[in-house]
């Protein structure tokens, strides 16, 4: 039963989008609430129940298709809009709708009092119903509509308030960021169909092991083009700077677009890829060097920013680094594992944060916080739930999977990337917890006119801070480490990447399990070790932090000015290409293009000003023309 | 041996009539004077066998339409024009031309009349020729849809006459 | 009255010298009646013409040909004095060389 309402999974969501889209700002506000959260409600029951019926199958036949029609047939080119379910589809979905419903319903107490209410819903459920599309595409080019559709809400939602330049600026940045990944990802899909004659996961992937040779310049090619598209959607080095401008947005959609769903676009993308990826040894080490220095690029950022939501995107990009370190070392499952229970603990830390900046009235400095959790007790709880979680103290989530992202890291990438990934993890530990301590430990830092408006939030938003808490702690028993049968992920994902992982050989040297052990007790230690330093810093001795800041002043400088990445590009890419564009408008549209039509123009006019002097306006002089004629007519008649 | 005098008489009143008719100062002379010129014209028709021509030229052009034009010339009541031609330099233009054109007239007419071969009275005229009998029978057969357009254009005519008349042009 | 002592040319020649009477009106005088009667004055030249061939050849379709020019007559002169009334009215006047508004 289920497998045949696959399409109301997408389909729902779009309905909202189109009833609140289009109603919007008449329909009373109930209305709009329960359309825009029980779209996406209904969405995740029906995507429970094909998940269900996916279970039911035996795992090698998991993997089911809806044809919906025919979008494109022209000569050789087909492109179906057809869904696919399989188990990292699956895996997705579930989360895209599951955690897109907990942050509808958020939303509903977040943004209660704004006025586009039906608007807000309306680009939320369009957001929800294109990265469903993205998800459970069966061929590239429908994968890319959700992708570039995905792209756009992100556009819509960070410039929400577009009435603040800078969130339309922000909002602009975004898109344009990731026009360019999408650039990309588009020129892969070309090639694809150029070498494949098919934009079909099912032909591509099937032939691609055929066709292409390990480590052959197309497959690198196809590889590296996509992983373009994929820095771009996922905020990895070099297209990682729109995502901190992001939380522009209301914090909800930072929660959803900019931690939980769209950015992990790229990983599934990538994961989805992966036979291109296992053909293309450079492709798959270049997925791993930049997730790496995507991880520390962004942890070391984290570590000094002062707005409590920017402190969550850069640790969100650095999240998403280890991400594409798993993928990069062919650890496929271990990167989706870490982009769930990421979803997971993100975006309950970024809902966390939002109820924060609810409480305080809009504020989102560090610096003027503190102490809250004698006035937040839920919203404190469910964030430390989620900070442990992020930080990986077990038995939370992101434990599991960042310590198997690095246990891989080690096994197949070696020391190195293991030693940059437990940095990564000690500066994760140690920011995320500054950000807590100078939260809600300490003494309160804001006004007394803010303090006497500060209250818990509604349940509407506690309820799904707590779900989410839950989630964020079981989530990582999925994937228990040496405990036979605990890898309960592994083996649901095996169908899907089994063919491709038989590839390449796996490097099992050094896969023992007081290895494994050893590895565990290290990176739990180097966590903690970040959790005391950050306590001794913003608790204790408050003082330390601006000591140390002092006595290396110029890397402070560099890495509090995110590495002048920002300015970096805007002097090297974005101002030569205004530049040049406004000489473009200047010289070549006002001057030669204008000057052309207007020149035309003019000597139409000119023409014309000269013809319509014969337009005297006395009829006589007209009959005086006319006569004129007949005198001709007559006397060539008369003569001839 | 009565006809060249009925010519010469018909045709010089005419003509005269018909300098008056474009000289004279007052409408309303002109007007008579155009009721002049139908009147020979008439008296012409009858000369060239063309009675019911004439009767009609009389009764319609002479009775009808120039009532309507004196009507309107004194509804109007237009006080003799000043300068009695429109000023300006196509005045001259204008006489040049019609006198270029009854030049060319002229020419035609006295350099074809010889290849018109047959003169005048050779064709034996057919018989009830002229009447109001034969015209309806020819108007009515031959020129039948011709004939039912000319009413249509008459009571669009009527119509046009009667928008233009009654409507306030603001 | 079987023949015709008077020749067709001079018949030919009062229809010209009309019609060239009636165009000399149209092209200089000033008031709209006297230009349309001018035009009337070219119309029966015509007309003069039409009949003299038609007795020439002994055909009745000149004749008939008249009939037609009449009613065209007719109802240009009943339209154009609607619109000299209506001119007048708006204008207070019937010179031709008053009214010039279409000048380009």
């Amino acid at each position: 039963m289920g497998l045949s309402l696959l399409w109301l999974v997408p389909a729902l969501p779009l309905l909202g989008a189109l009833v609140n889209g289009i109603g919007a700002g008449k329909l009373p506000r109930k209305l709009a609430s329960v359309i825009g959260v029980g779209s996406v409600g209904l969405a995740f029951a029906i995507a429970l129940a094909c998940f269900g019926d996916l279970l039911s199958l035996s795992p090698e036949q998991r993997r089911a298709t809806q044809s919906l029609y025919t979008w494109i047939q022209t000569g050789d080119f087909r492109a179906d809009v057809r869904l696919m379910l399989d188990p990292l589809s699956a895996v997705m979905m579930l989360v895209v709708t599951g955690v897109g419903f907990l942050i509808h319903v958020y939303s509903m107490g977040y943004m209660g009092h704004e006025k586009a209410y039906g608007r807000y819903f309306a680009y939320l459920n369009l957001f929800t119903f294109s990265m469903l599309t993205l998800v459970l595409a069966d061929n590239f080019l429908l994968m890319f509509l959700g992708w570039e559709a995905v792209g756009l809400c992100s556009y819509l939602l960070i410039g929400f308030w577009y009435e603040r330049p800078a969130a339309a600026e922000a909002g602009k940045k975004a898109f344009v960021v990731n026009r360019i990944g999408d650039w990309g990802f588009l020129l892969g899909i070309f090639l694809i169909f150029v070498t494949f004659g098919s934009v079909d996961f099912g032909t591509v992937f099937a032939q691609a092991p055929l066709r292409l040779a390990v480590g052959s310049a197309l497959a690198s090619g196809i590889a590296l083009l996509l992983f373009l598209g994929a820095t771009g959607k996922s905020a990895q080095i070099p297209l990682y700077v729109w995502l901190p401008d992001a939380m522009e947005g209301p914090t909800p959609v930072s929660a959803l677009i900019h931690a939980a769903t769209m950015v992990t676009a790229g990983v599934y993308m990538v994961a989805r890829c992966h036979v291109f990826y296992l053909l293309s040894p450079l492709a798959l080490q270049t997925v791993a060097v930049v997730g790496i220095m995507t991880v520390l690029l962004a942890a070391t950022i984290a570590v000094t920013q002062t707005d409590i939501k920017r402190v969550l995107a850069y640790s969100t990009i650095s999240q998403l680094g280890y991400m594409f370190v798993g993928c990069g070392v062919g650890a496929f499952t271990s990167g989706i594992f870490h982009l769930m229970t990421h979803a997971f603990f993100k975006a309950l830390l970024f809902l966390g944060a939002g109820s924060v900046i609810h409480a305080l009235s809009g504020e989102q400095d560090l610096w003027k916080m503190g102490g809250l959790r004698r006035y937040l007790p839920k919203t404190h709880l469910t964030f430390l739930i989620g900070t442990l979680a992020i930080a990986g103290v077990i038995p939370f989530a992101g434990f599991f999977s960042k310590d198997e992202i690095l246990f891989q890291a080690w096994l197949r990438g070696g020391p190195l990337l293991w030693c940059a990934g437990i940095l990564g993890a000690f500066l994760t530990a140690f920011y995320m917890f500054r950000l807590y301590f100078l939260t809600f430990h300490g003494s309160p830092r804001f006004s007394e006119e803010v303090k006497h408006h500060i209250h818990e939030s509604p349940d509407s938003m506690t309820i799904p801070l707590m779900i989410l808490a839950v989630l964020s702690t079981v989530g990582g028993f999925l994937q228990i480490p040496l405990v036979q049968g605990g890898q309960i992920l592994d083996r649901f994902l095996e169908p899907v990447f089994a063919d491709a992982l038989a590839l390449v050989p796996p490097a099992h040297a050094g896969h023992t399990p007081m290895a494994e052990v050893w590895l565990m007790a290290i990176s739990l230690a180097v966590a903690l070790v970040g959790i005391l330093v950050a306590y001794r810093f913003y608790v204790t001795s408050p003082e330390t932090p601006r000591r140390l800041a002092e006595r290396v002043r110029g890397l402070y400088r560099l890495v509090f000015n995110k590495y002048w990445v920002d300015e970096a590009y805007d002097a090297t890419v974005v101002q030569p290409i205004y530049r040049g564009s406004v000489r473009l408008w200047e010289d070549f549209d006002a001057a030669v293009i204008d000057g052309a039509v207007n020149g035309v123009g003019k000597q139409i006019e000119r023409g014309s000003a000269l013809l319509r002097s014969a337009q005297v306006g006395y009829v006589q002089v007209y009959a005086l023309v006319l006569t004129l004629g007949a005198v001709v007519v007559i006397g060539y008649l008369a003569l001839r | 041996m009565l006809e060249p005098v009925l010519f010469a008489l018909f045709s010089v009143s005419a003509v005269v009539f018909a300098f008056n008719v474009v000289f004279r100062r007052n409408a309303v002379h002109c007007a008579l004077h155009l009721v002049g010129v139908l009147l020979s014209l008439s008296g012409m028709f009858v000369l060239l066998n063309a009675q019911f021509i004439a009767a009609i030229q009389i009764l319609i052009y002479a009775g009808a339409i120039m009532v309507l034009f004196l009507f309107v010339v004194m509804l109007l009541n237009v006080k003799g024009e000043a300068p009695l031609l429109t000023p300006g330099a196509w005045k001259g233009f204008g006489f040049f031309f019609a006198l270029i054109v009854f030049v060319e007239l002229l020419y035609i007419v006295l350099s074809q009349g010889g290849t018109e071969g047959t003169p005048a009275a050779a064709v034996p005229l057919p018989p009830g020729f002229g009447s109001p009998a034969e015209i309806g029978r020819i108007l009515y057969s031959t020129w039948l849809f011709p004939f039912e357009v000319t009413s249509i254009l008459l009571l669009i005519a009527v119509i046009g006459a009667v928008v233009l008349a009654k409507r306030k042009f603001a | 009255m079987q023949t015709l002592s008077v020749p067709l040319e001079a018949y030919q020649l009062v229809a010209a010298l009309l019609f060239t009477i009636g165009l000399i009106g149209v092209l200089v005088r000033r008031s709209a009646l006297i230009i349309f009667m001018s035009i009337e004055l070219m119309l029966n030249a015509v007309n003069l013409s039409f009949v003299a061939f038609s007795r020439q050849h002994g055909q009745m379709d000149g004749q008939i040909f008249v009939f037609f020019v009449m009613s065209v007559a007719a109802a240009e002169v009943a339209v154009g004095l609607a619109i000299l009334v209506a001119i007048f009215r708006n204008r207070e006047t019937a010179n031709v060389d008053e009214v010039h508004l279409l000048k380009g």
